[in-house]
C-alpha cells in the first residue's frame, strides 16, 4: 500500500478538526515522511503506528479532549512515581489532604457572599450552582493557599506560589459552588494558566483575566463580561450577557447562541466565530484573525488586515467592514451597498469592477485594498 | 535513551536545541531523540503547543521541489527558556546534593 493511501486514511479520521489543523498535521507528517524517506504505507505503520493510532493521539492531545498542560507545568501522571517522589522531598512541602485550610487539598463551607475576587497561577477554576456556598480545592505543590475568607458578603480566594519550580506536578482545580439561582452582583478571575469553566451562573459584573488558560462559558447571564487573555480561547455557549468586552492576542474566539447588545471583541492572530449571535452593536477588530458572523445583528464594525471577513444573517444599522488585504464576503438581505476593492467585486453574482454599489435600506460600507469583496443582498 | 518523560521536559529540550539553531520537524526530532526517550510523534503536539503559546514560530524554505517547515524561537520562547534553564539549575543542584547525601549514607564512617 503506498503512502498517499496512510495519509488519505489519516486525513479521513481527522475529521473531528477543523480543516486548517488537520492540513498542518498532513503537511507535518509529509515533511516528516519525506525527510525519512518513508515512503509505504507499511513503513508509515512502523514509524507512526497505524493511521487511526495517530489520529486518535492527535485528536485527543489536540482538541481538548485531553488538555495539554500548560507550559511548564507537567501532569502528575506523567512522570514517573520514582521521580515524583524525589521531587516532594525536594519541595520541602509533603502534606496531607485533610481539613485544614493550609493543606493543598480541602472543602470549606462559606458563609454567602454575593461577589468572588479570585486569584491563582495554574488551577482549574470552576463556578457552579449547587445546595450551598462552598469551595473545594486541590493545589499544585507549587501554590499554597493565601486566603479563602468571606468578608463583607466578597469571598476571596487568593494563593501564592511557593517556590518556582520546574515539576510543579498537576495543575489542580478550584471549585466554588453557590446555592442554585443565586445572583451574584460581581466576580473577578486572575488566573494564569489554568481553564476558567462558568455554568449557568448569573452575575451583574465578571472581569477575567488570563495568561493562557482557555476561558468557558455555558448558559446563564455573566452580565457585564470583560475578558483578556495572551493566548487562552474563549468559548461561549448560549450566554445571554448585558455587554462583552474580549482582547486576546493569539486566543481564539468562538461563540455559539450569544446574546449581548454590545460586543467589543479584538485579537492580534486569534480568529472570532461568532455563530447564532444576537447583538446590537457588534464591533470587532484583528489583525490577522478571520472574522466569521452569523445572526441578528444591528450596527456592526469590523476591520482586520490581512484576516478574512464572512459575515450573514441579517442586519438593521449603518455598517462598516474593512480590510487591507483580507477578502470579504457578506450576505445580508436588503442592504444598500457601497464597495471598493482593487481586487474587484462580485455583487449578486455579477462581476463589477473596483467599486461597487447598490441601493438599500441599510447601509453597508465595505473596503478591502488587495482583497476581493463578495456580496449577497438577495 | 535517557529518561521517559514529557511535557515541561520535552519543551525544555526543544527550546534549547531552537536556541542554537532553526530547525525543521525531522530534523528536531532526531535531535531531541538523542536526549530523550520520546516517540517519533511526539514532536507534532509539543511544537503546535509551543507555536499557540507564542514560544515558537515557522517559516517556510523551499528544498528540492517541495517546503521544509522551519521552527525558531521567538522572544518569548527565549525567555521561557532563560525560565526553564534557571529552574533547571536550581533542580540539577538539589539533585546533586540528594545524591551527595545518599553516597554518603552508603559509606561506612571511617576514623
Amino acid at each position: 500500500m503506498t503512502a498517499q493511501q496512510y495519509f488519505e486514511e489519516l486525513s479521513a479520521g481527522l475529521d473531528r478538526l477543523d480543516a486548517a489543523a488537520r492540513e498542518d498535521i498532513i503537511a507535518y507528517y509529509r515533511e516528516y515522511a519525506q525527510e525519512a524517506g518513508l515512503s509505504s504505507y507499511e513503513q508509515l505503520s512502523e514509524h507512526f503506528g497505524t493511521p487511526r493510532a495517530l489520529c486518535d493521539s492527535l485528536c485527543a492531545e489536540l482538541s481538548g479532549t485531553a488538555p495539554l498542560p500548560p507550559s511548564p507545568a507537567v501532569p502528575e501522571q506523567k512522570i514517573p512515581a520514582a521521580v515524583r517522589s524525589i521531587l516532594v522531598m525536594l519541595s520541602g512541602q509533603k502534606r496531607d489532604a485533610g481539613t485544614d485550610p493550609q493543606t493543598s487539598e480541602c472543602e470549606i463551607a462559606l458563609d454567602a457572599f454575593s461577589g468572588i475576587d479570585l486569584s491563582v497561577f495554574i488551577p482549574d477554576v470552576v463556578l457552579q450552582e449547587g445546595d450551598s456556598f462552598s469551595v473545594h480545592y486541590r493545589l499544585p505543590e507549587c501554590e499554597r493557599l493565601e486566603c479563602a475568607e468571606v468578608v463583607d458578603g466578597l469571598f476571596r480566594f487568593r494563593t501564592a506560589k511557593t517556590r518556582t519550580f520546574l515539576f510543579s506536578s498537576s495543575g489542580g482545580e478550584v471549585i466554588i459552588t453557590v446555592p442554585k439561582g443565586t445572583r451574584l452582583q460581581q466576580a473577578e478571575f486572575r488566573m494564569v494558566s489554568g481553564l476558567l469553566r462558568l455554568s449557568g451562573i448569573f452575575c451583574g459584573k465578571t472581569v477575567v483575566s488570563t495568561v493562557s488558560g482557555d476561558i468557558n462559558l455555558r448558559g446563564g447571564t455573566p452580565g457585564q463580561l470583560s475578558a483578556r487573555t495572551t493566548s487562552g480561547d474563549f468559548f461561549l455557549l448560549d450566554v445571554c450577557a448585558s455587554s462583552l468586552h474580549f482582547g486576546t492576542v493569539s486566543g481564539d474566539v468562538r461563540m455559539e447562541g450569544c446574546h449581548s447588545p454590545i460586543a467589543d471583541l479584538s485579537s492580534t492572530s486569534g480568529d472570532l466565530h461568532l455563530h447564532g449571535m444576537a447583538c446590537e452593536c457588534c464591533s470587532v477588530h484583528t489583525i490577522s484573525g478571520d472574522v466569521e458572523i452569523e445572526g441578528s445583528l444591528g450596527t456592526l464594525k469590523v476591520s482586520t488586515t490581512s484576516g478574512d471577513c464572512t459575515l450573514s444573517g441579517t442586519l438593521t444599522g449603518q455598517s462598516k467592514v474593512t480590510t487591507v488585504s483580507g477578502e470579504i464576503d457578506v450576505h445580508f438581505p436588503g442592504v444598500g451597498v457601497d464597495a471598493s476593492s482593487l481586487d474587484g467585486i462580485t455583487l449578486d453574482g455579477c462581476r463589477c469592477g473596483k467599486t461597487a454599489s447598490c441601493p438599500g435600506k441599510v447601509p453597508l460600507i465595505l473596503n478591502s485594498t488587495s482583497g476581493h469583496i463578495t456580496v449577497t443582498t438577495g | 535513551m535517557g529518561f521517559q518523560i514529557g511535557g515541561a521536559i520535552l519543551d525544555f529540550v526543544v527550546l534549547s536545541i531552537l536556541n542554537s539553531k532553526d530547525a525543521y520537524g525531522y530534523q528536531l526530532t532526531q535531535e531531541v531523540r538523542s536526549i530523550l526517550d520520546v516517540s517519533e510523534t511526539a514532536l507534532y503536539p509539543a511544537l503546535r503547543r509551543l507555536q499557540k503559546n507564542g514560544l515558537l514560530d515557522t517559516y517556510d524554505v523551499p528544498y528540492q521541489g517541495r517546503n521544509r517547515r522551519y521552527y525558531r524561537l521567538t522572544d518569548s520562547g527565549r525567555q521561557a527558556l532563560a525560565d526553564y534553564t534557571i529552574q533547571w539549575k536550581a533542580f540539577r543542584q538539589s539533585m546533586d546534593r540528594l545524591l551527595k547525601e545518599e553516597n554518603h549514607d552508603d559509606c561506612p564512617t571511617v576514623f
